[in-house]
């Protein structure tokens, strides 16, 4: 049992390193089953992998395929960041008048805006080819599985939709109408429903390049619209950084705080800490898809 | 024995021969009574082979084996003979701390 689960927590190292060490560590989880602190090791290894720059068995690693591993990692970070971004901007749409009258926030919101948009544009740019490419090769090579890893975003959606809906049309039968406390009934398991999404959107660009094997051409335009997108999610983050503590020190004025509780300005610090979580990486893979776009 | 650094821990391990990861975790836990998880070794692996400390031998089966190189043997020494004098001044000091 032990052994299985260290080799499930393997998959969350990179591709590379799994080229590289997979094998042995596989031998080694065998031989030697972690416990807890082990398998904690591994958990704390894959994430080391993940952020270090560098390493000789980056090294070896073809150009396409860096590239491709490099895309996949920025495109899920700027999931991460659409995700915080979405809630901020819900739980912000309100706040036009405080943001009249502290210039700091109005100024946030438009960086943050503007990071939306170069964000969007720099996915149109490097992602609509690739999802073609794919969707070619689907037809092409009749592959299913590459079929289905292109529609599993789609597919979560719709799930995700139904769930809701589900949940919305099925409350008046359960309780005899709506009870009080049938929001926080729903909101649960449709922000679980949506994390889930979520991580199906972030993960199945790198699935699908990898099954599908675009072309370096391809590859290397998405890596140039990543440093776009990079720059993009920076641009994000500095807006959330002003904007967030800037709300919090203005809530303590009386009648500037706007609309929003205590509640969901401690939430928009999550969103904050999200996306400041996604820069890092987001930077890192950046710098490796240029490398490997130049090279 | 510095036991919470595992990079100091395998270039000591592959300094009596060359080990593959099993080895290198049953070696360190009877010679520092430290067990080293398999993310922590392989990090430190992938550490010191990077640096030009270790390189990997021909694999067999499904185990590769790690020996030091001429680099890392002076590293681990100039690192031990650091931490001697740390050991010995700190003893020193001890026994002078109990004798006054």
């Amino acid at each position: 049992m032990r052994a299985r689960l260290g080799k499930i927590l393997l998959a969350l190292y990179p591709e590379p390193w799994r080229e590289r060490y997979g094998e042995e560590m596989r031998g080694l989880v065998e031989d030697d089953p972690p416990g807890a602190r082990g398998l904690a090791s591994l958990v704390t290894g894959a994430a080391g992998a993940h952020l270090r720059p560098g390493g000789s068995w980056r090294e070896g690693q073809p150009g396409a395929s860096s590239m491709r591993l490099s895309v996949g990692a920025l495109f899920a970070c700027w999931i991460l960041v659409s995700v915080a971004g979405s809630y901020f901007a819900k739980q912000t749409e309100h706040m036009g008048e405080v943001e009249y009258l502290h210039p700091l926030l109005r100024a946030a919101r438009d960086a943050i805006t503007v990071g939306a948009a170069i964000g969007a544009v720099a996915v149109a740019i490097g992602g609509l080819p690739l999802v073609a490419q794919a969707s070619a090769a689907a037809v092409r090579r009749r592959d299913r599985r590459l079929g289905l890893l292109l529609l599993s975003p789609a597919i979560a959606g719709l799930l995700l939709v139904a769930l809701g809906a589900g949940l919305v049309a099925g409350a008046p039968a359960r309780h005899g109408g709506f009870p009080a406390g049938f929001v926080l009934e729903l909101i649960v398991p449709v922000s679980l429903g949506a994390l889930a999404c979520a991580l199906v959107g972030a993960l199945a660009p790198k699935a699908v390049m990898r099954r599908a094997a675009p072309p370096e051409r391809l590859l290397r335009l998405a890596s140039w619209a990543g440093q776009a997108l990079a720059l993009a999610i920076v641009l994000v983050a500095v807006g959330l950084l002003i904007y967030v503590p800037v709300l919090w020190s203005a809530s303590r004025v009386p009648a500037a705080g706007g609309p929003l509780g205590v509640g969901a300005k401690a939430s928009l610090w999550l969103a904050l800490a999200a996306v400041l979580l996604a820069s890092g990486p987001a930077l890192i893979a950046a710098a490796r898809a240029r490398r490997a776009a130049l090279a | 024995m510095d036991r919470s650094d595992p990079s100091l821990l395998v270039l000591a391990s592959l300094a009596g021969g060359e080990k593959h990861g099993y080895a290198m975790v049953a070696d360190i836990e009877e010679m520092a009574d430290v067990h080293l998880g398999p993310g922590t070794l392989y990090g430190a692996l992938a550490r010191l082979e990077s640096d030009g400390l270790i390189e990997a031998t021909e694999p067999s089966g499904r185990r590769r084996p790690y020996r030091i190189t001429a680099a890392g043997s002076q590293a681990l020494e100039r690192r031990l003979e650091a931490l001697s004098r740390v050991a010995e001044t700190g003893l020193t000091r001890l026994r002078a701390a109990e004798a006054t």
